[in-house]
Order: structure tokens, then sequence, then C-alpha cells
């Protein structure tokens, strides 16, 4: 991502050696790059027709290049059927082109595909100490420029840049703790960037020797006022918006809509009132997420996390560009080396020093100290970027007479930070042992206890009379329960329970696993099958045979019989709109063609949805960790007692043919033994069932299987189901790829045959259990992303 | 209260729960003070009632059990030296502290000795083992009325199946100490 970044921004330089009108093009990108903030509001000032077009030699060729006004050209008489409207498309042609090719530029570049991005930070202690020893080095510089001038440049040259910590860190995977300080402290740092940079501005408007006693106390004034206002901000939006999705049962195609209105209404009103508008926004999203993931629809958190990445891969890309730019536009800066050498060295020194004496005070309060290695991390890790650079070009050029200074130096420190720090913060990362992020499969005893300890925790520090971070903790979450959630969460998923959703998503990433080996093993390959879901009236279907069962996201709506407990509210909501929401795909498993074909997994043929699939194989290396492919004398390990629970009994024919295959192999005899009882349960198994599935009951509980009763199934649905809808598999699977990557090494599946438990007396749907498995592969929260790596990366 | 209860405890009190569990000498005084306002009693040791009475402990759904871990085998009244030495299990742990007296039993807030409190916690009838009836009240109190039982059941089979080892379907203390989460209960409040 790095290199991608380096060359995007040599990219201007190419540029500038077609000679072509850079500071236009600049211009534009200025105008275009509005996620910028304080950029926003500017516009195009540049932005003009009859731009010349800046192409990098390599990429195009020169036949657009230089063509210039000639929008006048159009009227040599009569009527044009076809007409170069060059003028009217330039602007966003050109805009398009640039971004089009950095993109390709991140294919060929970097399999990450992060755009290196600029971070800026502010962090105000840190910030005080640098500033005021920049302002000493002005006595070995000569540029004209007093204290006040030095201050504000080392308001903005100090800022941390979030993008770009982002970025670095996504790449690197250190731990969660050491990732939430430095990129906390990045996203949290915009309001002092704020504060700073208008207390600054003003002061040196009014002149230094203006300034008073009480402009000091105002500033660190506004610096409160604009945290905890713009933080207050992005909490009531994030109540309205709670609220919203909570009614939007109705209209779920329009769910996205809502949540980027909101947001991004968060920010404008926090720029409204000159409060931190990215504080808003960051606490928008913070204290919305749970309820708002818990409301809307699988579909529409897909939209909302997919569309926020694009936007902000162009958001980067074009800062960059502009970034680029500006350093080969010669007339917009002034090279002083005094200046930007020390300023190298005082942000990395100042930084380190900063860094270290906060933390020494922190750790006084932290239960786990942060070490040496950590305090390396995070002063190695203060990237600066494109806030810093779009901060001082916005200076004003009489006021501050040494801008052009401050100019090249910050796109020197902008260079060097990115490219440097970022290059080489992963070797440094490596060298320093730095404790990585882990990637631990959840399970549910780990749910189960953590629970408790919660609890045992909370009541003991309740007992001893301490108000410690457990007891503060649970009144929290009670008052959540009782109030917010309340008013925030839709019906439905109020109910839900954690500890439920958390087993079901267990078992579905267990079913994926069988599912996807067994598929492998007899060269079955998953086709979808279309239907369109019927409403169905009550909760009285039949197990067999009948409606296909409600796909809803809820549990509850499923047989009255297991929750008997069902208010009659929750019941009124079984309408249609709650049952035809969500409904995925149906699966049938056929024999593959060829059967020479390798097999297919399951996120290759989730990749095509609606034609068959034409699937990339998995890797040959796939096929060593498969054991019964390893030899022939091992037993078929395929499945873990845990996994057999939920193998569908549709693939039992399945199973019956690889069962069958492994007996007709040398060694029919000894391979038969160390068969799972439950395998062979599973093949004695009723007689030929029909490769397509009648789609059965809607139990969606897992239960224990016994010796000779079926397995236990789980729901399995997809989240597109009309033809309509677009396509979002790409999503789904691309959520279900590293999913199943995860759990493709069986060595995570232990084959150890343990007699269950009887299972439960249920009613006879079990004879005929539903097949379909739900996918509950819900945008995580942040927290966890698609990896379950609990890293807060995704945005 | 205050002054009233540091009268009531003797230095040579506070000497002895400072070696038997560590806490510091204001920490002592502090939770004595906490002892004696919850002792309504006023007879120097608590009852279950006086458990009860703590608004928060109500609401927790493992409360009871632990208001139960307070009192030792078969008794109804519970001394400062035991409430102390319950609530020892709960400080953080010092591995300094091990290296100093080798000889000396393990402290009771050792990691062991946590993970054995919170097993006893599951383990009413203390055979060492988590009986698939035992999971299954835990889950019943921690998780209210939003399941059904036969999901509960599920839960609870699935917990075992992935804890259990040695294949007799309850979860012993080893596999118990395997299966959680030891870093989440080594988080303490003192």
């Amino acid at each position: 991502a790095v290199p991608f970044g380096l060359m995007l921004l040599l990219l201007p330089v190419a540029v500038d050696l077609l000679g072509t009108a850079a500071p236009q093009l600049q211009g534009l990108a200025l105008g275009t790059a509005s996620p910028v903030h304080h950029l926003l509001h500017r516009g195009p000032e540049y932005g003009a027709p009859g731009i010349a077009l800046a192409r990098s030699a390599a990429e195009e060729p020169a036949g657009f290049g230089g063509e210039e006004r000639d929008a006048a050209e159009h009227h040599s008489g009569g009527y044009r059927v076809v007409q170069w409207e060059w003028s009217y498309v330039q602007n966003p042609y050109i805009i398009a082109t640039w971004l089009l090719v950095a993109s390709l530029a991140k294919i060929c570049k970097s399999a990450s595909g992060v755009c290196v991005c600029v971070c800026v930070c502010v962090c105000a202690f840190k910030k005080q100490i640098h500033v005021l020893l920049s302002a000493l080095s002005s006595l070995y510089v000569h540029v004209q420029a007093d204290l006040m001038d030095f201050l504000l440049f080392g308001a903005l040259i100090s800022a941390v840049d979030p993008v770009a910590v982002l970025a670095v860190f996504e790449e690197v995977h250190v731990n969660e703790t050491l990732f939430i300080i430095v990129f906390g402290e990045s996203l949290l740092n915009d309001a002092v960037t704020v504060v700073l940079y208008k207390v600054y501005i003003s002061f040196v408007e009014v002149g230094a020797a203006n300034v008073q006693t009480a402009d000091y106390f105002k500033g660190v004034a506004s610096f409160l006022i604009v945290s905890i206002g713009g933080t207050l901000v992005g909490l009531v939006f994030a109540v309205i918006l709670g609220f919203i999705t909570r009614f939007t049962k109705k209209v779920r195609i329009i769910e996205p809509l809502f949540v980027f209105l909101l947001v991004y209404l968060a920010y404008l009103t926090a720029e409204l009132f000159s409060l931190s508008a990215i504080l808003s926004m960051t606490f928008c999203g913070i204290g919305a997420n749970k309820y708002v993931e818990a409301n809307i629809s699988q579909k529409s958190r897909t939209t909302v996390k997919y569309t926020m990445k694009n936007l902000a891969s162009i958001a980067e890309t074009i800062i960059f560009i502009f970034l680029g730019i500006s350093a080969v536009d010669k007339s917009k800066w002034a090279w002083d080396t005094g200046l930007v050498s020390c300023t190298l060295i005082f942000i990395f020194v100042f930084r380190a020093a900063g860094v270290v004496g906060q933390t020494w005070l922190l750790n006084r309060f932290r239960l786990v100290p942060l070490d040496k290695i950590d305090q390396v991390v995070m002063s190695y890790g203060g990237l600066r970027g494109a806030v810093a650079f779009a901060l001082v070009v916005l200076l004003d050029g009489e006021k501050v007479k040494a801008k052009d200074y401050f100019v090249a130096t910050t796109i020197v420190v902008v260079f060097f930070t990115v490219m440097f720090q970022g290059l080489t913060i992963k070797p440094l990362v490596k060298w320093l042992k730095v404790p990585r992020a882990t990637n631990r499969k959840p399970t549910i005893n780990e749910e189960i206890h953590e629970r408790a300890f919660d609890h045992i925790l909370t009541a003991v520090e309740d007992i001893a009379g301490l108000q410690g971070y457990h007891h503060w903790r649970d009144k929290w979450e009670q008052f959540d329960k009782n109030y917010l959630s309340k008013l925030l969460l839709s019906k439905s998923k109020y109910r839900r329970s954690e500890l439920w959703e958390a087993y079901q998503k267990i078992n579905i990433r267990d079913a994926i696993s069988v599912i996807d080996q067994v598929m492998k093993f007899n060269h079955l390959e998953l086709r979808p099958v279309h239907e369109v879901p019927q409403s169905h009236r009550g909760s009285d279907t039949k197990e067999d045979g009948g409606d296909k069962p409600r796909r809803n996201v809820s549990w509850q709506d499923k047989d009255p019989m297991l929750f008997p407990m069902e208010p009659e509210d929750t019941k009124a909501e079984h309408s249609d709109p709650e049952k035809e929401e969500d409904v995925g795909i149906v699966f049938v498993a056929h024999k593959a063609e060829t059967p020479k074909q390798r097999p297919k997994s399951v996120p290759a043929a989730l990749d095509v949805c609606q034609s068959p699939p034409a699937v990339p194989s998995p890797p040959p290396s796939e096929d060593n960790h498969l054991p019964w492919k390893a030899g022939l004398g091992s037993p078929p390990p395929c499945v873990s007692v845990e996994a057999t629970k939920i193998i569908p009994v549709d693939l039992q024919q399945a199973w019956n043919q690889s069962i069958s295959s492994l007996e007709s192999v040398s060694s029919p005899p000894a391979l038969a033994e160390p068969v799972h009882p439950r395998i062979s349960a599973l093949s004695r198994l009723g007689g030929p069932r029909p490769a397509s599935y009648t789609p059965p009951s809607s139990s969606t509980s897992v239960r224990a299987p016994g010796p000779q009763s079926p397995f236990c199934f789980l729901e399995k649905k997809k989240e597109v189901q009309e033809k309509e809808e677009e396509e979002e598999e790409t999503g789904v699977s691309q959520e279900l790829q590293p999913l199943m990557s995860n759990l493709r090494p069986p060595e995570l599946l232990p084959p150890h045959p343990p007699p269950p438990p009887p299972p439960p007396p249920g009613p006879g749907r079990r004879r005929n259990p539903c097949v379909y498995l739900r996918s509950l592969v819900t945008a995580p929260p942040p927290g966890t992303s698609e990896l379950h790596s609990r890293r807060p990366t995704q945005l | 209260m205050g002054s009233r209860a540091s009268t009531l405890l003797r230095e040579e009190e506070i000497e002895e729960i400072k070696k038997e569990t560590g806490f510091s000498h204001s920490q002592i005084t502090r939770l004595y003070s906490r002892f004696t306002s919850l002792d309504k009693g006023e007879n120097g040791t608590l009852s279950r009632e006086d458990f009860q009475r703590i608004p928060e402990l109500a609401i927790n759904p493992l409360g009871d059990r632990i208001i139960n871990a307070f009192f030792p085998e078969g008794e109804d009244q519970v001394n400062f030296r035991g409430f102390m030495r319950t609530l020892a299990h709960f400080r953080p742990i010092e591995d300094n502290e091990k290296n100093k007296n080798p000889t000396a039993s393990e402290p009771l807030n050792s990691r062991s000795n946590k993970l054995l409190f919170a097993f006893r916690l599951y383990d009413l009838d203390r055979d060492d083992k988590i009986s698939r009836d035992e999971l299954l009240q835990v889950l019943r109190m921690m998780v209210g009325v939003n399941i059904s039982d036969e999901q509960l059941g599920s839960i609870a089979d699935r917990t075992i199946q992935e804890a259990d080892t040695n294949g007799d379907s309850c979860i012993s203390f080893q596999e118990f100490i395997k299966a959680s989460l030891v870093e989440k209960l080594c988080e303490t409040c003192f």
C-alpha cells in the first residue's frame, strides 16, 4: 500500500514532465477533495473550463493532451448528428479517469490494496511541546516568521492523520490495544486540531502583540466546548438514527440512505456550530452502531459497509493525487533547509517524548501497563498527512508571510512520514516482536464463561462496596437494557438473546465448514435455486413439505411450541414484510457434471449466484489438508462431533456416496469402523431423497443429536432473493470466504466421538429436518472484522 | 460508623488477615466498615439476608450463587475473616508473591484459585464436575426468559461437547480451565 502511495505521489511528477497545466489540475483536485474538512466549503475555486488534461505518458496516449478551449467549435453550421461534447463532460471525465488510473495501480501494486492514508493527528500536549520548540527553531531558519506563526505551524504539523494510521496499522496487524490507542488518538485529536488552528489563526490575524491573557483562556474553553459539543452532536444524531431504523422494516431498501444521511448531517451540524466534525461523526457511529446494526437488514449492513469503503478509497486517492501535484507545483512553495530539517527532527523527537511522558502517567492507572515496545510503536506510528497539508494550504498568505516555507515543509514532512515511516513500520513491528492480533475461533464456552465471569466480578464489586469498572459497566448495561434498547431497538430485536445469537453463529460456522468439506470430497457443487418465498400465515407450518420456512433474522418467528411465552405483539409482527425480508437462496446439491472436476467450494459457488457456477477450484494445496485425501488408510474424520450436530440431512446422499466410495476403496472393514457413529447413523437414514429438497419446516433450533435420530439443522439464508436485487453476493461471499478459509484446516475440527446425551423430546419434525443453513454472516460489529480478528479496522 | 468499626477490629486481627489474604491495611479497614454496614443485626456476622439486601445483587443473575460462595459448607453465618477470605480471591495476581515464599500454600488470589472459585459456582453439589443439569441451571439464570428450554439444552450440550475431553459428558476442573477465558477472570476488582 505504501508503494502505491509512493507511486501516486510521483505520478504528478510525470505529469509535470509533460508540461501540462498542473496548477489548474491541482485546483480541480482541490475542489474535488471535499472529504478533507475545511476544504469542503471552499469549492472548486480553481476549477475552470478548458483545463488542460494531464495524463501520465505511461498510461494514456497523448491523444487528449493539450486539448483545450475547443468548446466553441461546435457551431460550424447545421445540425450535427454526433458532437464532441468535451467541455460538457470534461471535469467528471478527468476526475474519473484519474481515479481509475490510481485504482488500477492498486491492483498492480499491492495485494492488500489499502491506499496510503494520510494521517493528521493532533495531540495537544505533544503539540504544545513541539510547537514551542519549533518556535525556537526560528533562531536557526531564515524564515520571516514570529512566534505566533510558528505556533500555528506547529499546531497543524503535529496532527496525526487517522487515515494513514488506519491503513498502516491495518496492514501491520498489531494487537488490539495498541491499534485502539493510536487510531483513537488520531480520531480524537481532530478537536484539538480544530481548536488550536482556529485559535492561532485568530491570534496571527490580530497580531502577536495584541493577544491578551483572556484570549488564552478562551482558547482553552473553546477546546472543551468544541470537543464536548462535537461529541454531543454526534450522540444526538446517533439516537435519532437508532430511533429511525427501528421503524424501517417496511422500507428496507432505503435503510442505507438513512445511515448515510444522518451521519452526514451530524458532520454538517457540527461544522455549522464550528464544533469538531470528526468527533461528531465518530461518536455518531459509535453510539448508533449497536442499535442500527441490530435493526437494519443484512443487505443494508453490507451496502453501508462497502459503500463507505469505496468512498473512503476514492477520498484517499484524491488526496494523494492532490498532494503529489502540489509537490510539483513550484510556484506554491519555498524551500528552507533549516526549517525542513528542524521540523523533521523535532516532530519525531517530541512525539517520542510526549508518548513516553504520557505513558508514564497513564501506567499509574492502567491494569496492564504499556511497555516499551508499545511506546515505540505508538511514537513511530504517528504519520502526518493530508489534513496537515490542507490546513497549511489554506493559510492566508497575506497574514502569514512564511506560508510558502510552511507549505514546502509540510509537503516534505508528509512525504517523509508516509513513505519512510509507513514503509518501515512493518519491519519494525516484526523486529520488535510486537504482539499481533489474535484470530481466535469463537467457542460457546468462552461466550458463556465470559458472561458468567462478568456477573461474578460485578457481584463482588457490589458486595465489597466498590464502584469499580464492572459496577459502572453493569449499570450502563442495565440502563441500556431498560431504556435505550427499548427506545432504539425494534421489538423483535429487543428480545433476542445474545447468547443464543452467539451460539447460532458458532454453529453456522461449523456447518459451513462441514458442507465445504463434504462438497469438496464429493465433487459436489451447490447451485442456487431461485424460488420466491410465499408468505404464509402464522406459525403453524409443518416441517414436511408445505411452505417455505419463514426466513426471518429473528429466531422468534418459529414454532410456537418453542416459545410459549411469546407475547401478542411480536405475533402481530409476524406479518408479511417481516417474513419476506432477508430471504435467502436455496442451495441444491448436485453431483458435478464432470466428476473429474476438481472439487468446488462453497464460496466459489456463491460467487455466481445466477448461473451455474464456473467456479475456480480451491488451491490444490488445500487438498492436502483433507485427511481422507492424504491416505487411504485414514478414517474420514471429516466432521467433528460439534459439526455433526448440524449436518443437513439433504447431504446424506452425499454422505452415502462418500461412505460407499470409501468402502469400495482398498481396505473396507478398517475404514468402516472409525466411521463416526453419527455418520453411520446418517447413512442408515432414509432412502433416496430427491436432490432438490422440499422446503421443510422452520425449525431453527439446534438439537442435540441422538445416535439414531437425525441431526440438527440450521437454516441457512442468503440475503439476496429477488433477481432485481443487486449483486451483493460478492459481498456476502467475500464475507463467507474468510470464514471458510478460516475453517478449512480440519485441525480445527478434531474428531472425537463422545456419545451424545439423549436428545430432548421433540416433535416429529426431526424426521425431516430443515436444510437451510442460515448465514448469519452479519457485518461484524466494530471489534470484529471479517476475519474475526478483533480489530476495529473496518469502517 | 467508621471510627466505631476500627475500634472493633483489633490490630492483630488485621495483621492476620493481611497475611492470609494479602490485602493492605487500608483495604482491610475499608472492607471492615463495609462489612459492618452490611451487618444489620450487629452481631459480627453476616447472614444471607444481609447480602440479599444489596440492591444490585438482586438483579445479578448469579447473585444467589455468589452469596452462597461466602458461606462455608452448611453454615448460615459468615464472619469477617470468612468474608475477607472469599473476597481475597479477587485481588490482582502477584507473581512475585509466590517467588518470595515458595513453601507457603498457594495464595488465595492465584490463578487456579480464582478459577476454582468460579468453578464452584457452577458445581453446586461439589462433585468436582459440572454436569449438564448444573450447566443448564446456570444458563437459565444468565439468560432469562428469552430462550426456550430446548434451545438452552442445545447450548448446554454444545458447551459440554466443546469442553469435554474425556468423554464423561461433564466438565471437570481441568477441562474448565482449558475451555474458559482465563484472562477474563483475572480481571480484578481490587
